[in-house]
């Protein structure tokens, strides 16, 4: 899957298209022919590109919306997951073995993961990326990969539970570690006008942000791991950023913007809330479980549907 | 499901808590991402 992505075989093949040789393709990727050909038989057994005919591959629906460029900053996150993420996995015993015991304990400095085995560093992940020589690879890459995350209707969800309304002209909402500011520009919709939103990144990010986000919110650098600078603002929200931390960690980001808080100050952390009893499916057979297992399949195809006719393309089965 | 260190009700009670502040409202508990509002101790 991320050669596939990283190649951009999906743009290689025209949406309409009743299929191209995969020669055309291995000349295109640079890629021995025999070579293309097993990779994308294995994929084509994920619905993504189908064999027409032997050694021709046109899309399916899935590898279709790979082609399209709403979709580029999702494909990013594929690309996070497979390339830093599947590396890291490999890893995952390993560091369990070797850091398992102090994960919750240590501070930033001292914490080693599955990252660091994989990639040979003793660098925390997000400074190895924002090291000058790795932003555009996997800097970038990871600002724009967040927006992928953050489909609207997700977002539109979470920050609709929270009343944005309550704010008066004046006040100032801080996104702490936000990006490239895509949940700041939701929140900004959410608000009176005369409330600051302010988002705050690295500085790499913060200029990343304000070519796309910058007419609308502003975007200050900052690093939470440094004292909040912002003194007495209305809020102070963080977007999944405490599920990257361990507990110990999560206690020193927080405590960089407890000094900074008023009287009305108030922390908004979006993030999930783990219910481990929902979540345990194997081994129980139960029916109201398995149904809402099969409700949430249901909805995530009705999604898959309303994403693809709403980009334009039909459905295309495997059959 | 979120990916990463997920947390309970009870561990991100626990967590403010010991970083000085004060869980006093969880919205959108169903969704994706719920949001945790704290005001300082």
């Amino acid at each position: 899957m991320r050669w596939v992505v990283e190649k951009k075989v999906a743009l290689m093949i025209p949406v309409d298209s009743p299929g191209i040789p995969v020669s055309e393709i291995s000349q295109k990727t640079g890629v021995p022919e025999t070579r293309v050909l097993a990779l994308l038989r294995q994929i084509t057994s994920n619905n993504i590109f189908r064999e027409v005919r032997p050694r021709v591959f046109a899309h399916t629906t899935a590898s279709a919306v790979l082609a399209m460029p709403d979709f580029s900053t999702t494909t990013d996150l594929i690309l996070h997951f497979t390339d830093e993420g599947y590396k890291a996995a490999g890893y995952l015993p390993e560091a369990l073995d070797l850091y398992g015991a102090q994960f919750d304990e240590v501070q930033k400095p001292e914490l080693r993961t599955a990252f660091n085995l994989a990639f040979n560093t003793d660098m925390h992940y997000f400074d190895y990326i924002y090291t000058p020589e790795n932003i555009p690879k996997y800097g970038e890459r990871f600002g724009r990969s967040m927006m992928g995350s953050g489909r609207e209707d997700l977002i539109n969800s979470t920050l609709d539970s929270y009343d944005w309304s309550q704010f008066k002209p004046g006040d100032r909402i801080i996104d702490v570690g936000g990006g490239v500011g895509h949940v700041g520009v939701g929140v900004a919709k959410r608000v009176k006008p005369g409330v600051e939103v302010i988002v705050q990144d690295r500085p790499s990010v913060v200029e990343q942000g304000r070519k796309i986000h910058g007419h609308i919110v502003k975007l200050e650098p900052h690093n939470f791991f440094d004292r909040e600078p912002i003194q007495g603002a209305n809020v102070y929200y963080l977007r999944l950023i405490l599920h990257d931390w361990p507990d110990s960690i999560c206690r020193t980001i927080l405590g960089n913007i407890i000094p900074a808080m008023g009287k009305h100050s108030r922390i908004l952390i979006m993030d999930a809330l783990w219910k481990d009893d929902e979540y345990w499916v194997n081994g129980k057979d139960d029916k109201e479980i398995l149904e809402r297992w099969t409700s949430v399949k249901r909805d995530m195809a009705l999604r898959t549907l309303h994403m693809t006719s709403k980009l334009g393309i039909p459905f295309i089965s495997r059959e | 499901m979120v990916g990463a260190k997920e947390r309970t009700e009870e561990e991100w009670h626990a967590l403010f808590a010991s970083a000085g502040l004060k869980l006093i409202n969880i919205y959108a508990r169903e969704a994706w991402q719920s949001v945790f509002e704290a005001v300082k101790v």
